[in-house]
């Protein structure tokens, strides 16, 4: 008796329809063999689906049974493939029937019941475009599912359940379409940028970073907040659109990272590694490759605090994510391309000691020693950054707690607002545009389109370009700012002041 | 239960394997062939193929299947020793070209009989 079903393998963000096809024979010495190059996760599938079945009150067959999963080339990892097989065994020896164009979808648990399987969004989207009209999911992951709208989601419990609702005994109900724009999570920041004393020229930056996603670099002595105005970042930076959202969830569901009963991603990723992180766990990698932080950080914020601790490997390899907005990442098994357009937030001590630039305390540092250390940020890391700031430190003195809490900073609330009003400007500016959703995603064709610049600014800006000696690409990434502080207030053209403002987030004490 | 029982249990199987298989056409050849690899129960012939066969006994109180007592593993042991026992007795393989690895599962006195477990 033979049983084909179909379910999916994914390699990278690509999911690929895999038929699986359950033989049972009876006649033959009993034994369970499953082929198709599916790795240690799918061989120990066995034992959980033998338990399952059995725990399940239902009966598993004495007999041979072998298990296909096709095609067989293509690698297949997880455990999501336990639900169609054991889906498979139960219909090739009694009379139910799968149902025809539905796609199968779990890992079992030994007690019959379905776990949270990672990919299950990827699923949705491969029924849709195939037109594939069922998905059986586990409850806990179907909310993923629901967000495609023209497929029926079936949530299913435990095998017990599915085998009832094809036997007609006792039906799932199919998951109503959730809409993408009505749920948001409302997760605070940790701090709001109203608590933050002073430092209103860094928070200035912050806000024309968030408003350009914009690159950033804080350098400044230790405690003088740099850690606190990066945490304050997510609360003023635009909640994901719906496209952008999917996206996202696409990357989140691949990496198992959707919680149980969660849905799309609407919430901007902030992702702050260790500075001991790998290479591997930043730009994704392992034989069949996996989304690192970069990719986990796309259309959100890469925070690296302590940025000069992090192995020169690691900083080198964000060369190419922060330039192209992707990673392709190369292994024996096939390449894969991940999306990674982040905001990179970077934050450092001026030297070893830390005391470098501050005004009160005094450095102890050797200039060699000084030099080692800004020699481990390379100039093409550098030259990336659009924005380059010295967070100098606050005087205690302001922040006694008998002094008045007010010095009239914005909230984040406000600041999010004005954050929100320019990024509109560029969306509506990139309507026709795929894949350009601000201004630092623009390339040098496009800052020719929409960057125009008045003729006082255009002679500012030559003369600087002259004075520094400003890389080519730092001339484009200066504009690229310019663009961002004249969207802020809503001006069309960039201006001569717009420009002196990105010009001194740029200008760094040694150029 | 002692090793002893076992032993002798498990000879009461192989001589109920016998008869079923004796009752069938086989004819017997050897029984209990070992070598420092393992060990084979029984080894017959049907028609013009070497059979050997490996028997499982089961009481009806005692729990699992026999079947589940021959695993992957066991299987290549018996095909190893197999092999020595063919290399040792050049004139059967001269007259039988082809062998076959059958498992006889018996539960009391119900006995089941697989034809080539190993493929």
């Amino acid at each position: 008796m033979l049983v084909k079903l179909q379910s999916i393998a994914t390699y990278g963000l690509k999911p690929q329809l895999v038929d699986v096809e359950v033989n049972i024979n009876k006649k033959g010495f009993p034994g369970f063999n499953i082929v198709g190059l599916a790795n240690k996760s799918s061989l120990e599938a066995q034992e959980r689906i033998k338990t399952a079945i059995q725990n399940s009150n239902l009966d598993f067959p004495t007999a041979r049974i072998t298990v296909n999963l096709a095609p067989a080339d293509l690698p297949k990892e997880g455990s999501a493939f336990d639900l169609p097989i054991a889906i498979g065994i139960i219909t090739a020896t009694t009379e139910l029937t799968p149902p025809p164009s539905s796609l199968f979808f779990g890992e079992l648990s030994l007690d019959g019941t379905l776990r949270h399987t990672k990919g299950v969004f990827l699923l949705a989207l491969l029924a849709k475009e195939l037109g594939l009209k069922n998905i059986f999911v586990p409850r806990l992951a179907a909310n993923e599912a629901a967000v495609i709208d023209n497929i029926n989601v079936y949530p299913v419990h435990s095998l017990q359940d599915l085998v009832r609702h094809l036997n007609r005994s006792k039906v799932i109900q199919t998951l109503s379409h959730i809409n993408p724009t009505t749920d948001i999570s409302d997760l605070h920041p940790e701090f709001d940028f109203s608590e933050i004393l002073g430092q209103l020229q860094a928070k200035r930056a912050l806000e024309i970073a968030a408003a350009g996603s914009h690159n950033i670099l804080l350098i400044g002595s230790p405690g003088a907040g740099k850690t606190m105005l990066s945490r304050a970042l997510p609360g003023i930076l635009p909640d994901l659109t719906e496209a952008e959202s999917l996206e996202v969830t696409k990357i989140y569901s691949i990496a198992g990272l959707i919680p149980p009963g969660g849905s799309l991603v609407r919430l901007r990723p902030f992702q702050s590694p260790h500075h001991t992180a790998s290479q591997v766990s930043l730009i994704g990698g392992s034989s069949i490759p996996h989304p690192g932080q970069v990719s986990l950080a796309h259309r959100g914020v890469l925070f690296l605090d302590e940025f000069p601790e992090f192995t020169r490997s690691c900083l080198e390899a964000l060369r190419q994510p922060l330039e192209d907005g992707l990673v392709t990442i190369s292994r024996a098994s096939g390449s894969v391309t991940f999306p990674a357009q982040f905001m990179l937030v970077a934050a450092a001590n001026p030297c070893p000691c830390g005391y470098l630039m501050d005004p009160k305390k005094d450095c102890h540092c050797t200039p060699h020693q000084i030099a080692y250390y800004q020699k481990k940020l390379s100039g093409p890391i550098l030259d990336r950054i659009d924005l380059h700031l010295n967070v100098p430190s606050v005087d205690v003195n302001k922040l006694m707690v008998d002094q008045p809490r007010n010095d009239g900073a914005d909230s984040s609330a406000t600041i999010k607002a004005r954050v929100i009003s320019a990024r509109h400007i560029q969306t509506k500016r990139f309507k026709n545009f795929k894949n350009l959703h601000t201004n630092s995603d623009m390339k040098n064709k496009h800052i020719k389109l929409f960057a125009t610049l008045t003729p006082s600014a255009n002679l500012l800006l030559k003369q600087a370009v002259n004075k520094y000696a400003l890389s080519a690409r730092t001339y484009f990434r200066l504009i690229k700012v310019a663009r961002t502080i004249a969207d802020l207030v809503s001006c069309p053209e960039i201006a001569d002041t717009h420009i002196a403002e990105a010009l001194q987030y740029r200008i760094r004490a040694n150029d | 239960m002692t090793k002893q029982k076992n032993f002798t249990k498990g000879r009461y199987g192989e001589s109920l394997a016998l008869q079923y298989l004796k009752s069938l056409g086989y004819q017997f050849i050897q029984s209990n062939f070992h070598t420092r690899y393992g060990e084979i129960d029984l080894i017959m012939i049907d028609k013009n193929k070497l059979i050997f066969i490996e028997v499982k006994y089961k009481s009806l109180n005692s729990p699992g299947t026999p079947e589940e007592m021959i695993s992957p593993k066991k299987i290549n042991q018996i095909l190893r020793t197999a092999q020595s026992f063919l290399t040792k007795n050049p004139d059967l393989t001269k007259d039988y070209s082809s062998y076959r690895l059958d498992a006889i599962c018996i539960v009391g006195n119900d006995i089941k009989h697989y034809q080539n477990i190993s493929s």
